[in-house]
């Protein structure tokens, strides 16, 4: 809100050029110091925003159902915050990564530079089975998928966004009958995510709020036996990504 | 902010009021004090000049999340366990208990975009599994049912040791997303996940979510 002081024309004044003036440029100097917040929560509408979210991106691995994976990074609960060190990109047999990059923009609307408010991360990845030495581990090992950010501002570094971690059951439906290939859990996992200035301030590069990318992480966990670590085994993965517009648009 | 026009309009040859002018200039002023809306931007403005606008001014979006802990049990740190009622109860509430997976907003009117996801602890041997779903002001959103049997997301087949005998979804480890899209009029709204097993059983205290997020996007286009 503005805050506009206002000093009224009292009877008797000389009505000057001046004295007429003075209460104009008040009024301006207020319309000029705006605060961000003066507009009141979903102000701007359609006449105002061409596009209040966007699509980034979408991309999609493994579109010919063919399993791909193989993945053999154990899944460390205690250190899975950047990089690959627990984490392998999920891709498929071509070498398609489930990854979006972009030009980076910044998020956060409090500055004159920020243009978009977050944004919605939607992935969904169909889990096929773990496997221990071929033989599938009925029901001792978990998928592990996750969503890693980057930001162009703290090293490039790729961000493990924790709170995306999603554990899945590998699930056998005979499980006194092992069969390397037949025995298959066939599940969804999805995650949804809304990353915004804060998730990318905790991280240490929130100088400059900037990300400019977005990707799909996968490990394996057995909550049982010890290593060998279990080979995750996925098909198709669906990566999308929107910007929440909340403002004006990039110029 | 509504729509002001100058109360007195001054004319060739009249003497000026002192009140009058000042009526004119305090009725704008006044309001720009206030909250600005629709009213006062012309089409297409942002679109030219997209700076220093708050979070808030076109998508509103509400959203609350917590870091739990997969590794431990339900009812640990951060984690939440789920009631064990035949019956949607929230997940949870009360007090000692982590925050809750629930947001209150104060909407103008439109559609929502509720998604939330979370992981679920869901070691129930010997169970009937679990129905999540979105409540919207008390009201259960089954469009956004999850563990109804529907075979794009749930498996029906499951054996020992993560036994379901029944439409709903069990293991150690579920990975579970709930969406909806509303219309909803004018005023303050509370979405929750709520969930209910289909058998209710005691003693079952490994039944919970760990990381959950929860997130409300008001699509006011």
């Amino acid at each position: 809100m503005a805050e506009i002081n206002y000093t009224p024309i009292a009877p008797g004044d000389a009505t000057t050029a001046a004295s007429l003036n003075t209460p104009f440029q008040a009024g301006v100097a207020g319309v000029n110091a705006l605060e961000p917040y003066a507009l009141r929560p979903g102000a701007l509408r359609a006449d105002h925003l061409p596009s209040v979210a966007n699509i980034l991106g979408t991309t999609v691995v493994g579109e010919d159902f063919l399993a791909h994976g193989n993945y053999t990074k154990q899944w460390d609960s205690l250190a899975p915050n950047n990089d690959l060190t627990d984490w392998d990109i999920v891709a498929d047999s071509t070498g398609k990564q489930l990854s979006l990059t972009w030009t980076p923009f910044r998020l956060g609307m409090d500055v004159a530079v920020h243009r978009y408010a977050a944004i919605l991360v939607l992935v969904n990845v169909h889990y096929l089975s773990s496997t221990e030495n071929v033989i599938p581990t009925q029901g001792i090992s978990d998928a592990v998928i996750s969503v890693q950010f980057r930001q162009p501002g703290a090293g490039a570094t790729w961000w493990t966004l924790n709170r995306a971690t999603r554990l899945c059951s590998q699930r056998a439906h005979r499980p006194t009958l092992p069969d390397p290939v037949n025995e298959r859990t066939y599940q969804d996992i999805p995650i949804r995510a809304l990353i915004t200035k804060d998730d990318l301030v905790q991280f240490g590069g929130g100088g400059t709020h900037a990300i400019d990318g977005v990707r799909v992480v996968v490990a394996g966990n057995d909550i049982i036996n010890a290593p060998p670590v279990p080979l995750v085994m996925l098909r198709e993965g669906r990566l999308t990504v929107l910007r929440i517009r909340s403002g004006g648009l990039p110029t | 902010m509504s729509w002001k026009f100058p109360k007195h309009r001054p004319r060739s040859s009249e003497v000026l009021s002192s009140e009058d002018m000042n009526e004119n200039f305090l009725a704008p002023f006044d309001e720009l004090s206030g909250e600005l809306n629709e009213h006062n931007f012309l089409d297409g403005f942002a679109s030219a000049q997209g700076t220093r606008l708050h979070t808030d001014a076109g998508l509103t979006t509400t959203t609350t999340w917590t870091l739990g802990n997969p590794t431990l049990p339900a009812a640990v740190g951060s984690n939440v366990p789920l009631d064990f009622t035949d019956q949607w109860a929230p997940v949870l509430s009360g007090p000692g208990l982590a925050l809750p997976l629930e947001v209150t907003f104060t909407s103008v009117g439109g559609t929502l975009w509720i998604l939330a996801s979370f992981q679920a602890l869901l070691t129930m041997p010997g169970g009937m599994g679990y129905n999540f779903a979105l409540e919207l002001d008390g009201s259960v959103l089954y469009e956004s049912l999850f563990g109804g049997g529907d075979l794009g997301n749930d498996l029906l087949l499951s054996a020992t040791p993560y036994t379901s005998n029944g439409p709903a979804v069990e293991g150690k480890y579920i990975p579970v997303v709930l969406e909806a899209q509303v219309v909803v009029p004018p005023g303050n709204h509370t979405v929750k996940v709520v969930a209910r097993t289909l058998r209710q059983l005691t003693g079952q205290p490994q039944v919970g979510l760990s990381h959950r997020e929860l997130t409300v996007i008001q699509l006011l286009r």
